[in-house]
């Protein structure tokens, strides 16, 4: 276990100028973006990785937990103000923040979102700081047929509940499984896939790869959907009324319950990877409502329906780092852009950085509360200037939003190679999600790919090769047969369902 | 689902090519060692060969409530893409030898012209304000590289 003076010294470099500075420069740009449709934190956080080099660790991932954070936030403005959610996460916030704007009160609904996201992501960096350090601490007694087989696990999950097929998730995962092979074989060390090209020895480079599949390929879909250079520009006006312009301490503590259960479903579905903030978003608004006694103001401008949306979908931030932190397992794309980051930054996140990296690990922490803090600071203050960026014609944010991946990917080779790899990504990427190849599944298998591939070898190494030596590991059988069952109900039974309802629905309508 | 199908065919070709053309020339076997170099690869395309198989005699679609749903785009779409792909393309061509800044504002304007952005203030800020601040940003502020191309 990490002992006290350790997590009081990480918990003091996350009140280092530095650390200090690079959160708060992470919310403002996360809150910036996320109020731009289309851009969000993630494709944001690829394009920065790279400038992060240069970076010591704990700033680095400060700024990037920051820009997580603050897209949180940024989300829910459009999705108040124009009925276009930021990031897809604030799809829910719309339901009753755009009612709440058409009714005249813009402010107070965007300031009830900033409210209930940094209560909901509070309450969820506490439950992470408060159960990591155990679960990490019984992830080390895992073996490797366990972990490998924790991983074959994770990846049922992600790819089953990340794409709209669990076949072409799976696919996804085993291309990028593929791909991540390029490079040295980590048994033997022999150049494997790289055709006397050894800029490739060490591996695809895991910046552009991300740059390229998330950022870019978004990119050339927004710039091909965008034929008018202009976005919608913002259609209600605020009412001037105090009351109408602010969220009253009895407003918010009225809604104390809603957002201690939005807390709670978006702490427990972030834990879990690969279900998201979407869906803890949606349950926890369905839940309100049907605990609420006047279900039928629901859609209309409830404020109790933004409290719900925004609390759950910010938890689902911090409770994200659970697996990724004690397990080293990302289960969604903003926490597969912190493991590069990580991996980038020379550190393998996993149980063993309890161990090995106590004070980094705590000064994350205090760097993510510090975040919540800077949120609330920063939102309270920029909440009506993002509100006016949100009318910028997209032309101009996708044509500066180019250019920095093209900075990102240069600067992260040293060369033109990662300008290269990227455009290679991006194109890929662009045709994996016009065919609902999920790439998110993609880039976390690229980025677990040596990892996974190294467990697979230990487990050789540890069973001799005899599968019936599989027995003597209880937990690893639990995970595989588990794995076995998420397949087949993602897979088949929830399709057949599906099939079934579609063709009840059609002979209704006969 | 007829473009559907010819996409999970081209994986499933794909990966039968990358078994049989690529993977011969570009990993070894060895004879010690627990997993020889070529292992990983060669199980990894069969099971995408054996997925590809599956997805395209049942093409299923799943709960598809909270995952990423296909965002087919219309022909026009695709066309708009593929030519700022490859503009883009044309663009990093064309760095190390006019440099990235040109090639940045080049392509920044471009990109808003294509959008359909036509005030010239706008045109402007995107298109030479933006790659202009970033470019100042790196080299000048960060003190990192980027090509000159000879020119700057």
């Amino acid at each position: 276990m990490i002992d006290l003076p350790t997590v009081l010294a990480g918990l003091g470099d996350a009140f280092s100028p530095a650390t200090l500075a690079f959160v708060l420069l992470g919310v403002i740009v996360g809150q910036f973006v996320g109020a731009l449709p289309g851009i969000g934190p993630v494709i944001t956080m690829a394009v920065v990785i790279p400038f992060t080099f240069v970076m010591d660790p704990l700033p680095a991932i400060g700024f990037l937990i920051g820009i997580t954070k603050g897209g949180t936030i940024g989300g829910a403005i459009p999705a108040i103000l124009i009925n276009v959610p930021g990031t897809p996460d604030a799809a829910a916030t719309a339901l009753d923040g755009y009612p709440m704007a058409q009714a005249g009160k813009p402010v107070k609904a965007m300031k009830m979102a900033l409210y209930s996201s940094v209560t909901g992501d509070t309450f969820s960096d506490i439950v992470l700081i408060t159960v990591s350090a155990p679960l990490a601490a019984l992830a080390l007694m895992m073996g490797p047929v366990e972990v490998f087989a924790l991983m074959i696990f994770s990846f049922a999950v992600i790819s089953g509940m990340l794409g709209p097929s669990v076949t072409k998730g799976l696919i996804a995962l085993t291309l990028g499984l593929l791909l991540a092979t390029v490079g040295m074989d980590p048994e033997n060390s022999t150049p494997r896939l790289i055709f006397n090209n050894y800029a490739f020895f060490e591996g695809l480079p895991i910046a552009p790869v991300a740059i390229g599949t998330l950022a870019v390929a978004e990119i050339f879909r927004r710039v091909s959907q965008t034929g008018s250079g202009a976005m919608a520009s913002l259609m209600s006006t605020a009412s001037t009324a105090g009351n109408d312009s602010r969220v009253s301490w009895k407003e918010y503590w009225a809604c104390r319950f809603v957002m201690l259960r939005g807390g709670l479903i978006g702490t427990g579905i972030g834990a879990v990877p690969g279900v998201g903030s979407t869906a803890a978003a949606f349950m926890s608004y369905a839940s309100t409502k049907q605990a609420s006694g006047d279900p039928d103001s629901f859609g209309r401008g409830n404020i109790k329906g933004i409290a719900a949306t925004e609390s759950a979908n910010s938890a689902v931030t911090g409770a994200d780092m659970i697996p990724l932190l004690t397990l080293g397992i990302p289960g969604s794309a903003s926490a597969a852009m912190l493991i590069g980051a990580f991996i980038i930054q020379g550190i393998q996140p996993g149980p063993l950085l309890f161990n090995e990296q106590g004070r980094l690990i705590y000064g994350l922490f205090g760097a993510m509360l510090i975040a919540n803090a800077a949120n609330l600071l920063v939102g309270n203050v920029g909440l009506r200037l993002w509100a006016r960026i949100i009318s910028a014609p997209q032309a101009v944010i996708l044509g500066g939003a180019i250019v920095l991946c093209l900075v990102g990917a240069y600067l992260s080779s040293g060369g033109m190679l990662g300008i290269w790899v990227m455009l290679t990504f991006a194109a890929l990427g662009y045709v994996m999600t016009s065919f609902g190849y999920p790439v998110v599944v993609f880039v976390i298998a690229f980025f677990l790919g040596p990892r996974f591939e190294l467990s697979l070898i230990q487990t050789l190494i540890v069973t001799r090769g005899d599968i019936t030596r599989l027995l003597q590991h209880p937990v690893a059988i639990a995970f595989l047969v588990l794995s076995i069952v998420i397949i087949y109900m993602l897979g088949i039974r929830a399709p057949r369902k599906a099939r079934a309802a579609l063709s009840r629905a059609t002979e209704t309508t006969r | 689902m007829t473009a559907d199908r010819i996409c999970t065919l081209a994986i499933l070709l794909g990966a039968v090519a990358f078994l049989t053309a690529v993977l011969p020339n570009g990993a070894e076997h060895l004879d010690y060692g627990t997993l020889s170099p070529e292992v990983m690869p060669k199980a990894l395309a069969y099971v995408i060969i054996l997925l590809a198989a599956f997805q395209l005699v049942f093409p299923l679609v799943s709960h598809g409530e909270t995952g990423a749903q296909p965002q087919r785009p219309s022909p026009s779409e695709a066309l708009r893409a593929t030519a700022f792909f490859l503009l883009t393309l044309l663009g990093a061509g064309l760095i190390q030898t006019v440099g990235f800044l040109i090639v940045s504002v080049a392509i920044a304007t471009l990109g808003c012209l294509l959008m359909g952005e036509r005030r010239p203030l706008w045109v402007g800020l995107g298109g030479v304000g933006l790659p202009v601040a970033i470019w100042f940003v790196v080299v000048f502020l960060l003190d990192r590289n980027l090509p000159s191309g000879g020119i700057l």
